[in-house]
């Protein structure tokens, strides 16, 4: 997928993150700055401890950098209380995390749907629609009343990238999204995801330090001790 | 609304032994409280009911200006002549939503067996008209032990002259049918009548049991040598009307050039006992709901807090999928308040079910001052459940959602349990 220089949906400018522990000061990230373009599919990689967790919660708007600065589709998200910042993370990014994060009461279907409840413009019917499309695209779609605790790892996690997919992002954020899965259905993971990005133009942003799964990215920026080294 | 429904019922299916226990709490307290407005409402009736009927109050009482404190020291300067009590009256039966209008005179003198003599103050009333009132359901509902006689035959069946009735006390102490009773008239002068002892009561309250007396009102105007009025006691058909109703009546009377106090009969001035006790049990019933609120609200608190201990990261989800942290603190509230309610109607049937136990099994005991044993009872209605209810119901809720509020108000990153990495 080739970047389009005009088109970068997330920016970030000599961003830093401290940790306070005790008396001590930790960086976590020092001074990263790169950019994320519409249909690219990029993996953050480095060890454990490196930062890039770190680095997936600033870009999610999920934590706030100590210093430097984060462009959301030009819009400097610095200057939002939170209810701009939940506006944001609604209706522009989707989160797929390592654990799934299903809430164990709603079925899939509802689960898929709980992002779309935000949205007061949808009617009960296009909500619905939008649902059904969503597992469809994941090849779930005969699986919508169950319950995650019926579902297998790899089944929970299309559920999750539904639930990302559908309130219809500018980017996906995956935070290690195969580290609970066996081999092959990481594999699987990556495959819908690929295909996500290829034809419908989903731009991930994800995190591994599985190797392998590396190999299957089109770009890949590596974190060291809180620095981009590579990119 | 259906869906938040079938979640709010799943989640609180997640942890069932904690919510039991919150219901549990929530029940018992609900419980609590309205059989203690039950008590209350027990005395404010029984005690309104001897206020305005049994105590010759009426629903207001009209005195001349300043004679609530001295008409008895003081009869012909305030209490109403003739002429006076015979205006006001005819003013009463024009009002609208007036039942019934009578003189009440009250006076003290000295009551003789022959061998000892006893000081005594004497109240004055028309026995037909007492007689209508006891047999009101109202009265007979509230206060039927406050009718009873110790003895006797009501001054109504009574075929002597000069009928009284003496208190428990005064009854022992002169132990003789035939009294002989000596007061200084209205008018200044001294006056006595040969009376005859139809019945003994109670007066209800120990201090007075052994000098009151009650007579016809016949027998008292011959005793205080007098055809006027220590007071007017206005009987209104509806009795909340009692304080609108005072003040347009003293301005009618005011109009007729009559200087009155026309007092409402919850006023301290003509019923302090009913005043001094429901003052302290609204005093003790407010100490209690405060106590139990307390308790309830720590209750959820509690509950509340674990579980969201234990939806930490779905919370973090939730956040981070765009809900506000007030969004998901009325979730969990929303949780609360259903299972608050339903407690709740728990709670008020047990109430009615433990008040109906308790009227039937006819516990007695003796108040502070009370000249007899009582019958203990509560009486929980309909406007007490329902106030009970949402009173607790709402300090439920809303130890919910603060709760509930405190902790998904915290970073999205912390719930998420990404804080560091």
């Amino acid at each position: 997928m080739n970047r389009t220089e005009n088109a970068a949906i997330v920016s970030l400018r000599t961003v830093r993150k401290e940790y306070r522990l005790g008396q001590t000061l930790v960086p976590a990230l020092r001074g990263v700055s790169f950019d994320i373009h519409r249909g690219e599919f990029t993996a953050l990689v480095g060890s454990s401890g490196s930062g890039k967790s770190t680095l997936l919660n600033i870009v999610g708007l999920v934590d706030t950098p100590t210093s430097g600065a984060v462009l959301l589709e030009g819009e400097d998200v610095s200057a939002l209380n939170e209810r701009g910042l939940a506006r944001l993370r609604n209706q522009k990014l989707g989160y797929v995390f390592q654990s799934f994060n299903l809430i164990p009461v709603l079925s899939a279907f509802e689960n898929v749907e709980v992002p779309l409840l935000l949205r007061k413009e949808l009617s009960r019917d296009e909500r619905r629609e939008r649902v059904a499309a969503a597992l469809e695209d994941v090849g779930l779609g005969e699986h919508a009343r169950k319950r995650p605790d019926t579902l297998s790892g790899g089944q929970r996690q299309r559920v999750a990238i539904a639930r990302a997919l559908v309130g219809r992002p500018r980017l996906v954020l995956a935070d290690e999204p195969t580290a609970n899965l066996d081999s092959v259905t990481a594999h699987t993971i990556i495959d819908v995801c690929l295909e996500l990005n290829a034809k419908r133009g989903v731009t991930f942003l994800f995190s591994t330090h599985d190797e392998k799964l590396m190999e299957r990215v089109s770009r890949r920026i590596r974190i060291q001790d809180g620095r981009v080294v590579e990119q | 609304m259906i869906s938040f429904l079938r979640t709010l019922g799943r989640n609180l299916s997640r942890n069932r032994a904690r919510h039991a226990a919150t219901f549990f709490v929530v029940a018992l307290g609900t419980a609590g409280l309205n059989g203690l407005a039950g008590y209350v409402i027990r005395w404010e009736n029984t005690l309104k009911a001897v206020s305005i009927y049994l105590n010759n109050t009426g629903t207001v009482a009209v005195f001349k200006r300043g004679g609530h404190k001295n008409h008895l020291a003081r009869p012909l300067r305030f209490s109403f002549t003739h002429e006076e009590k015979e205006r006001i009256l005819a003013a009463a039966r024009e009002q609208h939503g007036v039942e019934a209008a009578a003189p009440v005179l009250r006076g003290q003198g000295l009551a003789s067996n022959g061998t000892k003599t006893f000081p005594f103050v004497g109240i004055g009333f028309d026995p037909g008209l007492q007689r209508t009132f006891e047999d009101r359901e109202d009265v007979q509902r509230w206060a039927a032990e406050h009718t009873h006689l110790e003895s006797g035959e009501p001054l109504w069946q009574a075929a002597s002259e000069n009928p009284v009735g003496l208190a428990k006390g005064l009854g022992v102490l002169l132990a003789e049918r035939e009294v002989q009773l000596l007061s200084q008239g209205f008018e200044g002068n001294f006056s006595a009548i040969d009376a005859q002892v139809v019945h003994t009561y109670s007066t209800g309250v120990a201090l007075l049991e052994d000098s009151r007396m009650r007579m016809s009102l016949a027998a008292a105007e011959r005793l205080f040598d007098t055809r006027g009025a220590s007071w007017v006691a206005i009987f209104l058909r509806d009795p909340s009307l009692s304080r609108s109703f005072a003040v347009q009546f003293e301005n009618v009377l005011s109009a007729q050039g009559l200087e009155v106090d026309v007092i409402p009969w919850q006023d301290e001035r003509v019923s302090p006992f009913y005043v001094g006790v429901m003052n302290f049990l609204f005093m003790m019933a407010g100490s209690f709901f405060l106590l139990i609120a307390g308790v309830v609200a720590l209750a959820v608190v509690n509950s509340v807090l674990l579980t969201t201990l234990e939806r930490f990261q779905e919370m973090g989800t939730l956040r981070a999928v765009g809900y506000l942290p007030g969004r998901l603190a009325l979730g969990f509230a929303g949780e609360v308040f259903f299972l608050s309610v339903a407690a709740a109607s728990v709670g008020i049937g047990v109430s009615f079910a433990v008040s109906g136990a308790l009227n039937a099994s006819n516990v007695r005991f003796r108040p502070p001052g009370f000249a007899d044993t009582v019958q203990f009872m509560l009486t929980p209605n309909a406007a007490s459940s329902l106030l009970v209810s949402a009173l607790v119901v709402l300090v439920a809720g809303v130890a919910a959602f603060l709760a509930a509020l405190r902790t998904a108000s915290l970073p999205v990153v912390t719930l998420l349990g990404e804080e560091r990495n």
